[in-house]
């Protein structure tokens, strides 16, 4: 089809124009509408509302337990994005080469990704549990005092991290894996034939052109991760204290249990920005990548 | 040491660690699944048994003393609706995107996938507020209204991949025959795209299934759906762990019935497409 007539082309046009017309309306209009409040000190309880301009993001310039939230949010970020990575692909190399029984077993590897966050968060607070966990069991068991990860603020965040990478890691090795797959053959045995060794292999020749892949997989769990928010609700609950209080459960509770709406807005707003910056880096990169 | 002892080395280490790994995942799920069907003695005896005779008053007391069945019924229609409209919407718009490129259509597209990497809680605010001058809150249309939001974007990114891999041939030879536009596509790509329509529409209904924060915020007695009764459990309630456990299986239940169909293709959803898999 030339360009001249794909401009007065009205049927691809006809085909989207329910769905983007509903996202709008759905997405556009109240995001509007949030950007409008975060300018107010509108507040749900009292019903009060009057228009104090920045006043709310100078306040989020102030707030330390936003920063605080902020920072838990990108270590377990970091330490479950990586974690997951590097486990995942470990697994997708071995079932990359040792494909027998691979087919029976690959679904019960990928079953985590796929169930409910929230009941996720309730199976390791039962397994956590220091009374009659499985956990502390095994930890008396190997002779350590049995103790609840999730209680104790040392251990809480590593608790929610633990669940977050068993959710995850499938994600991580089932996109490496298929990466793995699509990859050439023909440069492996030159390579042979040349006498690299295993780790040559890797480092110089695998690595590189799964890169792709792995950027993908990079920016997909991170933005994930960052929303977090089911797993540790059910989980922690954000404690003991705030210890384990990530992003999206601060605004929650700012919004929801205190009813400050023109400042949740504004902390969306941060937010928002902060995802779009992220994802527009990450985008940058696998362009030239 | 000797060549063939030295091959069996890898594969054994190998296997060794699949093994790990499958025990390491299956286990939570394993663990909650025989919770729900221990007595509260079994559930609470240390050393945890392993061997014990199962029983099913968990269940019959999730259903009786909590209405477990009215949150399963919840979560069964939001789920359902949510995915036949965005099938009905996202498809055409797929196929749209799949075949034309306009002005804009690049953008439009990439508008599209960026709601679904858009952080919830973001968006939730003014739509609980918007929900709340609807009157719809606490409804199972206000919730199906805003799990669109997400499922959307989910249909048209991994439908533009599906139609994408239907050659155009067989849709010019149907124009040539005097077929429309719309004709070919209403038979002859999607009767062809049949199997990814049903894939697409499985994960969408996973996804809706799961979803938490917008339930959780814009639901209360009347359309909560079960993860949010679930999440009702905490651990502060240690001592219902039968019944939390019989809540969660049956929350987790349709996604173990899917999982074997679609767990390759589960990842689309992730990531919306961008790797086949």
């Amino acid at each position: 089809m030339n360009p001249m007539t794909a401009k007065r082309d009205y049927f691809p046009l006809f085909l989207i124009a329910p769905t983007v017309i509903f996202l709008f309306l759905v997405v556009i209009y109240p995001m509007i509408y949030s950007l409008y409040l975060s300018t107010t000190n509108f507040d749900l309880s009292s019903g009060e509302q009057s228009f104090i301009a920045i006043e709310n993001y100078l306040q989020i310039l102030r707030d330390s337990a936003f920063f605080e939230s902020l920072g838990i949010t990108l270590i377990l970020t970091a330490v479950t994005v990586s974690s997951s990575l590097l486990i995942g692909l470990g697994l997708a190399m071995i079932l990359n080469r040792y494909t027998r029984g691979r087919a029976a077993i690959l679904p019960l590897l990928l079953m985590p990704m796929m169930l409910t966050p929230v009941v996720i968060g309730l199976m390791w607070a039962m397994m956590y549990n220091a009374d009659y966990g499985v956990f502390s069991y095994l930890l008396g068991f190997l002779g350590f005092e049995r103790r609840s990860l999730t209680g104790n603020p040392s251990t809480a965040l590593l608790s929610v991290i633990v669940a977050d990478i068993w959710q995850w890691t499938p994600f991580m090795m089932i996109l490496l894996l298929s990466g793995l797959q699509s990859l050439p053959e023909e440069p492996y045995e030159a390579a042979q034939i040349d006498g690299a060794s295993k780790l040559q292999t890797l480092r110089f020749m695998t690595l590189p052109m799964l890169m792709p892949t792995i950027l993908v997989a990079i920016i997909f769990r991170t933005l994930d991760a960052i929303k977090i928010f089911d797993i540790v609700y059910t989980l922690t609950a954000g404690g003991p204290g705030t210890v384990t209080e990530v992003v999206s459960l601060f605004i929650y509770r700012t919004g929801f249990r205190f009813f400050h709406m023109g400042y949740a807005s504004a902390l969306s707003w941060v937010l928002l920005v902060i995802t779009i910056v992220i994802s527009q880096v990450y985008i940058k990169l696998i362009r030239t990548a | 040491m000797n060549r063939s002892a030295k091959s069996l080395i890898e594969p054994s280490a190998a296997y060794l660690i699949l093994l790990a790994a499958l025990l390491f995942s299956v286990f939570p799920t394993f663990w909650i699944l025989s919770t729900s069907v221990k007595t509260r003695m079994d559930i609470f005896s240390i050393p945890p048994k392993w061997i014990f005779v199962p029983t099913l008053e968990h269940f019959q007391n999730v259903l009786t003393d909590f209405p477990f069945g009215k949150f399963f019924f919840n979560s069964l229609v939001v789920a359902t609706t949510t995915t036949i409209v965005a099938i009905a919407l996202g498809s055409p718009t797929a196929y749209a995107f799949a075949r034309y490129t306009f002005r804009g259509s690049k953008d439009l597209s990439f508008w599209i996938l960026s709601l679904r990497m858009a952080p919830p809680i973001a968006f939730i605010l003014p739509l609980y507020l918007l929900m709340s001058n609807l009157k719809l809150l606490d409804t199972q249309l206000g919730l199906i209204i805003v799990d669109l939001t997400f499922a959307l974007p989910i249909v048209v990114w991994i439908m533009i991949g599906f139609f994408q891999s239907i050659p155009r041939e067989l849709e010019e030879s149907a124009l040539v025959d005097g077929s429309s536009r719309l004709g070919a596509f209403w038979r002859i790509v999607l009767p062809l795209s049949l199997p990814g329509l049903w894939t697409t529409a499985v994960i969408s209904f996973i996804f809706c299934w799961n979803e938490f924060l917008y339930a959780l915020i814009l639901t209360g007695a009347n359309a909560r759906t079960l993860p949010v009764a679930i999440s009702a459990f905490n651990t502060q309630r240690g001592i219902l762990w039968g019944e939390m456990g019989a809540a969660s299986v049956i929350a987790i239940l349709p996604v173990l019935m899917f999982a074997t169909f679609v767990h390759r293709h589960f990842v689309k959803g992730l990531t919306l497409g961008a790797v086949k898999g």
